[in-house]
C-alpha cells in the first residue's frame, strides 16, 4: 500500500522536465515552442539609440524547417515576406516583384534591419544537433524549475560563437538564450519578457533580442495571436505562394 | 683618302679639345643622359620583374590547368576529375620543376560578428613549397604539415576585418557538388601575410583533403598550377602540355593575368619612348654645340677648303667630332649608370608610400635590375640619332664658300 501511494505520488509529479538530459531538455524547449505547425501574429519594435520603428507580421510554421514570415505593417514593409525550407531562405520584396533567395554570405546578417539574423530564423534547430550540451544550474523560483543549459558547438559545427546559454523552464519555455563570442564575452542575449497563455498553451507572449554590445539596441517581438496543431497547407511554403499570397 | 683621313681624325680631336668648357658640358649633357635611361630603365624593369614574380608567387605558378569553363565560373562542378595519364607523363619532363595541385572555389567565412565573400583554396603544403607565396607566408600560428590537416589560415587583414583571432573558429561556407550550401566550423590555426592588402583580405587556406571534403568533391581538383624553367619563354611547354591535354583549359600566366601582363607590355613600350624622348634631346644638345663650333670656325673652313680640303672631307671632320663627343660621352655615361646601378643595389625604400603602392601590388622596396637588351637598345639610340642629327651641322659646315668665308669679319 505504501508503495502504491509512492508510485501515485509519483505519477502526479509533471512528468515533462522530469530526468531529461539537457539534450532532450532544449530539443523540448525547441518543439514546444514550435509545435507541429503554428501561426502566429505578432508585432516587431526595433529599437534604436536615435530611432525606433515597428512592423507587424504573421508567421506559419510546420515542424522545424519550415518557416514563413510576411509583413502585413507598416503601409512600406506590407507584403514584405521570408521563406525558410530546410536551411535555404528566400525573402520576397514587393516593391521590386522579386524573390531573392538569400546567399549564405548574408545569413549572419540583419533581418528587416532587427537584431536577428536570418540564422536566428533559419538555424534555431542547430542547437539541438551541433552542440553539447550541459546542466550549469537547476533553480526553484515563483513554483517552477529553472534550468540552465550551457551549449557548446561541437568542433566542427558551423557556428561562430564560443558558448550559448539556455535558461529554460520546467514547462519548457525558454526563459533567456545568451549567446557568447569565443572570449566568452555575451554578445547578445534572447529573454522572454512576458509569459501568457495563447492558442492553447503558456508560451512567451514577448520575447526581447538583445545586443548587449550596443547601448539601446534591442528587437522586442509581441504576440497578439497563436494558433498550434492548426491544419497549415504544404504549399504555404513554396517560393509561388511566398510571391503570391492567396487563400489555401 | 686614308692619309686624309688621319689628319682630319686629329683635325676634329684638336677641334673638340679647343673649347674644353664646352665640350665637358656636351659631354655631360651626353652621359648624364644616357646614364639616367640606364638607371631609370632598369628601376622600370625591376619593378616590372617584381610584379610578374608576385604575380606568378601569386598562386598563379607560370602554368595554370583547369577544366573546361572553370576560369569562367569557378564553380565545383567545374573540376577536374582525373589527370589524364599522356597529361601526367609531360608533367614529369624536366621542363617543369613544380606542380600543386589545388581546389579553388569562392566561399564565405563568418565570424561572431562579421561574414566576408572570400576564395577558399584546398592546398597540399607540400606541393606549395618554393611554388607559391603561401608556405612561407605564414608568420603567425603554423602552416599545413600535410594535406589532411584540419584548420583554416587567413590573412592578416581578413583576421582583423572578422574581429576574431588566432586559435578561434570561424564558419566556411560554399557550394558543394550537390549545389547545396555546405558549411563547417574550423579553427584559425594560422595567419598569413602579404604585402598585397587584397590578398590577405580575399584567400582562405584549407588543406585539400578537408576542402575536398568539405565541398562533396572526393579526389576532383579545381587546378593544377605548374612551374617551369623559364617564366619568360612558355611557349613549347604550353604546347606540349595542350596537346597531352585537350579537354583541358591549359594557359600561360600572361593568358591568366591578363592586367599584369597588359602592364608589362605597356611598360616595355614606355620605356622606348623614354629612351627616345631623352635621347632626342641630347642630340639636341649635339646639335648645338656643333653649330656653336660651326659659326666660329667660318674663316678656318673657307681657309681649309682654299687650300684644298674637299667639302666632303669637312664633313667627316665635322662627323668625327661629334662621333668623339658621343663615344666618349657615352663610354663615361655606361660608367655612371654602373655605379649609379650598383649604388642602387640595396633597392629604393619606398615605404613611406607603402599605404598607396601596396594598393597597386608595388613592393616597399624597388631593385634594379638591368637588362642587357635595354643597355643595347639605350646605347645603340645615342650612337644612331646623335651622328643621325650632326649630319646637318656638318652638311652646312661644308657648304661655306672659300672666297665667301674668308672674306668675313670673324
Amino acid at each position: 500500500m505504501k508503495i502504491f501511494v509512492q508510485l501515485l505520488l509519483l505519477l502526479t509529479i509533471p512528468i515533462h522536465a522530469f530526468a531529461l538530459s539537457p539534450a532532450e531538455l532544449v530539443k523540448e524547449a525547441i518543439d514546444y515552442w514550435r509545435g507541429k505547425t503554428s501561426y502566429t501574429e505578432a508585432q516587431m519594435t526595433i529599437n534604436r539609440d536615435d530611432w525606433k520603428r515597428t512592423m507587424k507580421f504573421q508567421s506559419w510554421t510546420m515542424g522545424t524547417d519550415k518557416t514563413l514570415v510576411r509583413f502585413t505593417e507598416p503601409a512600406k514593409d506590407a507584403g514584405s515576406a521570408s521563406l525558410k525550407n530546410d536551411n535555404k531562405m528566400w525573402s520576397y520584396s514587393p516593391k521590386v516583384n522579386k524573390v531573392i533567395k538569400i546567399p549564405p554570405s548574408m545569413m549572419g546578417q540583419s533581418w528587416m534591419g532587427s537584431d536577428f539574423s536570418y540564422n536566428d530564423l533559419a538555424k534555431a534547430d542547430d542547437i539541438v544537433k551541433r552542440y553539447s550540451h550541459k546542466l550549469l544550474n537547476e533553480e526553484e523560483r515563483d513554483a517552477h524549475k529553472f534550468y540552465t543549459v550551457e551549449s557548446i558547438p561541437l568542433e566542427n559545427a558551423p557556428v561562430v560563437w564560443g558558448k550559448e546559454i539556455l535558461v529554460i523552464r520546467d514547462d519548457y519555455i525558454i526563459f533567456k538564450h545568451q549567446f557568447f563570442d569565443q572570449d566568452m564575452k555575451l554578445v547578445k542575449e534572447l529573454t522572454a519578457e512576458e509569459i501568457a497563455p495563447m492558442g492553447g498553451k503558456l508560451i512567451a507572449k514577448v520575447i526581447r533580442m538583445k545586443n548587449v554590445e550596443e547601448k539601446n539596441e534591442w528587437t522586442e517581438i509581441v504576440h497578439s495571436k497563436a494558433e498550434f496543431g492548426i491544419e497549415i497547407s504544404n504549399n504555404v511554403f513554396t517560393l509561388s505562394y511566398l510571391r503570391n499570397p492567396r487563400n489555401l | 683618302m686614308l692619309k686624309n683621313l688621319s689628319i682630319i681624325f686629329i683635325l676634329s680631336s684638336r677641334n673638340v679639345l679647343r673649347n674644353p668648357r664646352r665640350s665637358i658640358l656636351t659631354l655631360l649633357a651626353i652621359s648624364f643622359g644616357l646614364a639616367g635611361t640606364i638607371v631609370v630603365s632598369s628601376l622600370a624593369r625591376g619593378l616590372s620583374y617584381n610584379l610578374a614574380k608576385d604575380t606568378i608567387d601569386h598562386l598563379t605558378g607560370h602554368i595554370q590547368i583547369h577544366a573546361e569553363n572553370y576560369l569562367e565560373d569557378p564553380d565545383v562542378s567545374n573540376s577536374i576529375s582525373e589527370i589524364p595519364p599522356k597529361l601526367e607523363k609531360v608533367m614529369k619532363s624536366p621542363q617543369i620543376l613544380k606542380k600543386a595541385e589545388r581546389v579553388r572555389v569562392p566561399g564565405i567565412v563568418m565570424s561572431e560578428r562579421e561574414s566576408y565573400g572570400v576564395m577558399i583554396v584546398g592546398i597540399n603544403p607540400k606541393e606549395e613549397l618554393g611554388l607559391s607565396f603561401i608556405a612561407e607566408s605564414v608568420n603567425e600560428g603554423k602552416f599545413f604539415d600535410h594535406d589532411s590537416d584540419d584548420g583554416i589560415i587567413i590573412g592578416r587583414k581578413l583576421l582583423e576585418l572578422l574581429q576574431t583571432d588566432i586559435g578561434k573558429r570561424v564558419v566556411v561556407m560554399s557550394q558543394d557538388v550537390k549545389n547545396e550550401i555546405s558549411d563547417k566550423g574550423v579553427r584559425i590555426i594560422g595567419v598569413f601575410d602579404s604585402q598585397f592588402e587584397s590578398t590577405e583580405k580575399s584567400f582562405v587556406f584549407l588543406s585539400i583533403k578537408k576542402a575536398q571534403g568539405l565541398l562533396g568533391l572526393d579526389a576532383k581538383i579545381s587546378e593544377i598550377s605548374l612551374v617551369t624553367k623559364d617564366y619568360e619563354n612558355l611557349e613549347p611547354t604550353l604546347s606540349n602540355l595542350q596537346s597531352s591535354a585537350p579537354n583541358l583549359d591549359v594557359r600561360g600566366w600572361r593568358d591568366i593575368e591578363k592586367f599584369v601582363s597588359a602592364l608589362l607590355d605597356i611598360q616595355g613600350k614606355f620605356l622606348i619612348f623614354w629612351f627616345c624622348i631623352v635621347v632626342i634631346a641630347i642630340s639636341f644638345g649635339i646639335v648645338n654645340t656643333l653649330f656653336m663650333a660651326i659659326y666660329e670656325r667660318i674663316r678656318e673652313f673657307g681657309m681649309l677648303q682654299a687650300l684644298g680640303m674637299k667639302p666632303i672631307e669637312i664633313q667627316f671632320q665635322v662627323l668625327i667630332e661629334s662621333l668623339l663627343l658621343i663615344l666618349i660621352g657615352g663610354f663615361i655615361g655606361n660608367i655612371l649608370s654602373v655605379i649609379g646601378i650598383h649604388l642602387l643595389e640595396s633597392g629604393i625604400d619606398i615605404s613611406a608610400f607603402a599605404e598607396g603602392a601596396k594598393r597597386f601590388g608595388i613592393k616597399n622596396v624597388i631593385y634594379p635590375r638591368f637588362v642587357s637588351h635595354d643597355w643595347i637598345t639605350a646605347n645603340l639610340l645615342v650612337l644612331f640619332l646623335g651622328s643621325l642629327s650632326s649630319f646637318y651641322p656638318a652638311w652646312r659646315a661644308s657648304r661655306f664658300t672659300p672666297a665667301n668665308a674668308i672674306s668675313r669679319a670673324t
